[in-house]
């Protein structure tokens, strides 16, 4: 016995990145909301829109289960005196559940023995416990910003303004702050009715279609790219808009319409970057080329039927060109001088309070990348130097001022026009990358070296004054910054030391005067790259914990070291030697200050061997390390694993005789200084042993 | 229709709705919701709903007349509705349908745009209604004003006046929009716009306006350690107008702009709560105040 279910959230316009997922969000909550509530269905979909969140449950059970559940009365003691007769409280209980104490039944529990009632529950009718649950489940969206719009305290990101529950031909009754269901839904806003009434599920669909909406957000998409497919056919071109502007738009609309448009031939002659920006950014249509030159079309998207008599043509041709008007004002503007020129005007541009101009700024990112041009063996050092001369020159034109997402592209423009060389162009351009998480990272050598320098430049001067992120708050975004470094680092495989680096440009701040130490620094760089290999390389929080727990500066051979862990993680012989090492680890903590021993003093046989066996892994670690022969070290460890084992089954370390004793723990120092060369490997899960867990937090300083 | 009878046409609407019809405030402002009726009206719990024309300064946004839709001057047309009314979308199509746009001939969107004054200390979500890809109005439903959470919430309606005039007259340019029969918006105030520019942009004196930034700032606090709140509010408007001129002569750098707008807020978030605890003691000794 089921029926079909329906929930739709009437919104003001919902703003377009968003719908997909609040629609999506609605479908997850209300399954989960079934489950919970023991009621069973066969599927669940979302329907959104910029003016409604729907969710479609099919064959919804009708009613709850019964279910038996047991109540706790008396403490059995309680409940029966000496001659082992029911009391007036066990009594009492019995008919309170509408039972005989014959009835109850008698269950240890950890407090003693109580006595318990089996009572059955009545599962509820499906229609009455979504009148109770839809208000909660409504309010459980969680939301990127909230707002409130009347009386009731209510918030979402945009006013409700109807509700509409339909189970089968049962219209459900449900208040949310002011607002009560009813069952009539809305069409498109210029061109369905308003109020209509829906009885049935299938009604509502088709109405929802024959009042101007469509209804499947996949098949508004669908129109929007075929009516560029159209275009880009008519005129052999390409459109130059990001799949993102694409979904926004179809989320934007309930019917889109596409409508073509034409500007001047003599804006052609902008950079078609400034071009795309302008149609893009400021009006949300979608330009074109053709090979590498722009068209001087545009399609922009109604909300609605087909523009027939032009006029939406004409209102899109008017803003187009006022606003391409405004872009070559800018544009010629700014032509007026070189780039080096408006360089310089950064001398008057404050970047922070405490690190000076941008100027200042500047001369540090080519102190940086300089040196990691070198570092990483790029080459091109000129060009390098040049990149981060100029990369920050486009800040103060004011194309950029207007158009801020343009920032680094018309530097590269700009460079180009002024002859500079086509490396220091394309550096330019790749200095941000990556801005966001998901962005690329620069491609070419001078790219990477110029955004390594700057994003380094910025954390560590940042970071020396005080101003760490703290919780949600990082104003400056070190933290995407950062993880930006690493990603570099991984990805291309750097071999940098940064932590090596940053203390090789430690005099460049030597004018904040007393600051924070490079301690934080490198706090902060192994939190993030932490995060990173957990999150986007799905390493293991222990090996991770393990092998952070000595600093490295050089993300890529952080990584190179937890993929080795990883290889051999699980085996038998490495499970028993880091139970070993644990062992070694576990006695010395608190000692660590003892690192000297005197093999003289080793009174066992056992002792010895452990010596001798050390010596030997020692001597070859030595010579495998500086290739980062990984696995080699780890076959090395190996074979400590059984000399190890029998020294702690022989070795009383925490001897009465104190110098014998320190000896021990020296010598154990050094011993555990070896295994570091890997990381700490006693923070290592093995079966039956719990190692430290800190699956959420960063590193911990050994 | 003329430009002025689309100012006459909408302080019609808005007055069959109820709203107090004023005039504009008499200081230099960036925005109609610099007008005390605006800024000091949504605070406190009345009720009020009040519309009125507000000539605006952007010297930013000024290009020598050039540009048919920038200009450094312009005039708003506000309208504030506290609480804000459950049909208030319905309500602003209303209006454009009473000044004679047939929306549905064109392509029309309430479109994301979070507003927000730093400089006042407010902020609001809603969203810019759009005409054909232009922005004719922004439409909001303010959460905070001056730092303070505004309860109720107020609706908020700023038309582009001239932008909506524009569509109804079907001409390309502002200044070309008639003005009424004899006149055109250009012949009032084309010349005026390109002195403006000059001025805003390149003739300004900064070293005068650095300074009278700080002589306003300071007798704001010397009006608000005097319960002045009026002229207090004043100073500020003068500040926040001092700030805008300076930033067109690009005399502030960046960093120093966020230090100028925490200023500017800092009065006007003083202004408020200044005015606000008057509201109270207002309420404690007797009922009835009105209204800024």
């Amino acid at each position: 016995m089921s029926r079909d279910f329906l929930l739709e959230i009437g919104v003001e316009e919902i703003p377009p990145k968003v719908v997909p997922e609040l629609g999506q969000q609605l479908a997850t909550l209300a399954q989960e909301l079934f489950r919970e509530n023991r009621l069973e269905f066969e599927s669940v979909k979302a329907y959104y829109g910029p003016r409604r969140l729907s969710v479609l449950a099919q064959n919804l059970s009708e009613q709850q289960p019964d279910i038996e559940r047991e109540v706790k009365g008396p403490a059995k003691k309680a409940a029966f005196d000496t001659q082992g007769h029911p009391t007036k409280a066990a009594e009492g209980f019995a008919r309170s559940k509408g039972l005989s104490v014959s009835d109850l039944i008698v269950k240890k529990t950890d407090e003693g023995e109580y006595l318990y009632a089996k009572e059955l529950v009545k599962g509820k009718r499906t229609p009455e416990l979504l009148t109770e649950l839809l208000p909660a489940l409504i309010k459980k969206i969680s939301l990127p910003e909230t707002m409130r719009w009347d009386d009731s305290g209510l918030r979402f990101i945009r006013p409700i303004r109807w509700l509409l529950g339909l189970y089968g031909e049962e219209s459900i009754k449900f208040t949310l702050g002011r607002l009560e269901s009813a069952p009539e839904t809305q069409g498109n806003r210029f061109f369905g009715q308003r109020k209509i009434p829906v009885k049935t599920i299938v009604e509502y669909f088709e109405k929802l279609e024959a009042n101007g909406v469509i209804y499947d957000q996949e098949k508004c998409l669908r129109i929007v790219k075929d009516a560029l497919l159209q275009h880009t056919a008519q005129f052999k071109a390409k459109h130059t808009a990001p799949e993102s502007l694409l979904e926004e738009i179809a989320n934007q609309m309930e019917h889109p319409t596409a409508v073509l448009g034409k500007f001047p031939q003599e804006y052609l002659s902008l950079p078609k970057e400034v071009l795309a920006s302008t149609l893009i950014e400021h009006q949300k249509f979608v330009p074109f080329v053709a090979g590498d030159q722009a068209l001087p079309y545009f399609v922009g998207f109604r909300d609605g039927p087909e523009d027939t008599d032009g006029t939406i043509k004409a209102g899109y041709e008017r803003i187009v060109k006022a606003r391409l008007f405004d872009a070559r004002f800018f544009f010629e503007n700014d032509r007026k001088r070189k780039l080096s020129d408006f360089a310089k005007d950064l001398r008057s541009v404050v970047y922070q309070e405490k690190l000076g101009t941008i100027w200042d700024k500047v001369e540090r990112t080519r102190r940086w990348a300089v040196e990691i041009g070198k570092r990483a063996g790029f080459g091109q050092l000129p060009e390098i130097d040049k990149t981060a001369f100029l990369c920050k020159a486009d800040l103060v034109t004011s194309m950029v001022g207007e158009f801020p997402d343009l920032e680094g592209i018309v530097g590269g423009i700009y460079a180009t026009l002024d002859r500079e060389p086509s490396a220091v162009a394309q550096g330019i351009r790749e200095h941000h990358l990556p801005k966001n998480a998901g962005d690329p990272i620069p491609e070419s050598a001078v790219g990477t070296a110029v955004s390594l320098a700057d994003k380094l430049d910025t954390i560590v001067s940042l970071l020396l004054t005080g101003e760490a992120p703290t919780g949600s708050r990082d104003p400056f975004g070190l933290r995407r910054k950062a993880n930006g470094v690493i990603k570099i680092a991984l990805e291309k495989q750097l071999n940098i030391d940064f932590f090596q680096l940053t203390r090789d440009t430690e005099e460049m701040y030597s004018f904040l005067g007393k600051h924070k130490g490079f301690e934080i620094v490198e706090e902060f760089f192994s939190e993030r790259l932490y995060q990173i290999l957990l999150q986007e390389y799905n390493v293991p929080y222990d090996i991770l914990n393990a092998v952070l727990a000595t600093r490295d500066g050089n993300s890529a051979r952080v990584l190179r070291k937890v993929r080795s862990l990883e290889k051999i993680r699980g085996q038998k012989e490495f499970t028993e030697l880091v139970i070993g090492f644990s062992r070694a680890r576990n006695i010395t903590q608190g000692h660590s200050s003892l690192r000297e021993f005197d093999s003289q003093l080793f009174k066992d046989e056992v002792e010895r061997d452990l010596w001798r066996a050390y010596l030997k892994a020692e001597s070859q670690i030595a010579k495998l390390a500086p290739n980062e022969d990984y696995a080699g070290i780890i076959e090395q460890l190996l074979k400590l694993k059984a000399p190890i084992d029998t020294y702690f089954d022989a070795v009383l370390v925490m001897a009465p005789d104190r110098e014998l004793r320190q000896n021990r723990l020296g010598f154990l120092n050094k011993l555990v200084a070896l295994f570091f060369t890997l990381g700490d490997l006693s923070k290592i899960v093995v079966e039956g042993q719990s190692a430290a867990m800190e699956p959420k937090n960063a590193p911990r300083k050994s | 229709m003329y430009f002025q009878d689309l100012l006459l046409k909408l302080e019609e609407f808005w007055r069959s709705q109820g709203c107090l019809i004023q005039q504009p405030f008499d200081i230099e402002v960036g925005a109609g919701t610099f007008h005390p009726s605006t800024f000091f009206g949504v605070l406190g719990p009345k009720p009020w709903k009040v519309a009125y024309v507000q000539p605006s300064r952007r010297p930013v946004d000024g290009r020598y007349g050039d540009n048919p839709l920038r200009m450094a001057f312009y005039y708003q047309y506000q309208v504030i509705l506290k609480p804000a009314p459950d049909d208030f979308q319905d309500l602003y199509l209303e209006s454009l349908t009473y000044l004679g746009l047939d929306v549905k001939k064109h392509d029309f969107k309430f479109e994301k745009d979070d507003w927000k004054s730093p400089t006042q200390g407010a902020w609001g979500l809603g969203w810019q209604a759009s005409l054909d890809g232009m922005e004719i109005s922004q439409f909001t439903y303010f959460q905070q004003m001056g730092g303070i959470d505004l309860n109720p919430v107020t609706g908020e309606i700023t038309y582009g006046t001239e932008r909506l005039s524009m569509f109804l007259q079907g001409v390309e340019s502002a200044f070309d929009l008639k003005w009424n029969a004899d006149h055109t918006y250009g012949e009032v105030l084309l010349e005026y716009e390109k002195d403006r520019c000059d001025y805003n942009f390149e003739k300004s004196n900064a070293e005068m306006l650095f300074k009278s930034f700080d002589l306003y700032e300071a007798e704001a606090k010397s009006c608000l350690k005097n319960n002045l709140v009026y002229p207090a509010y004043e100073c500020t408007c003068k500040c926040s107008n001092l700030f805008n001129l300076l930033d067109a002569r690009r005399a502030i750098s960046v960093t120093e702009r966020e230090r100028f707008m925490q200023r500017v807020q800092d009065l006007s978030k003083s202004c408020a709560r200044a005015y606000v605890k008057r509201l109270k003691a207002a309420e404690a000794s007797e009922p009835a105040q009105p209204v800024s």
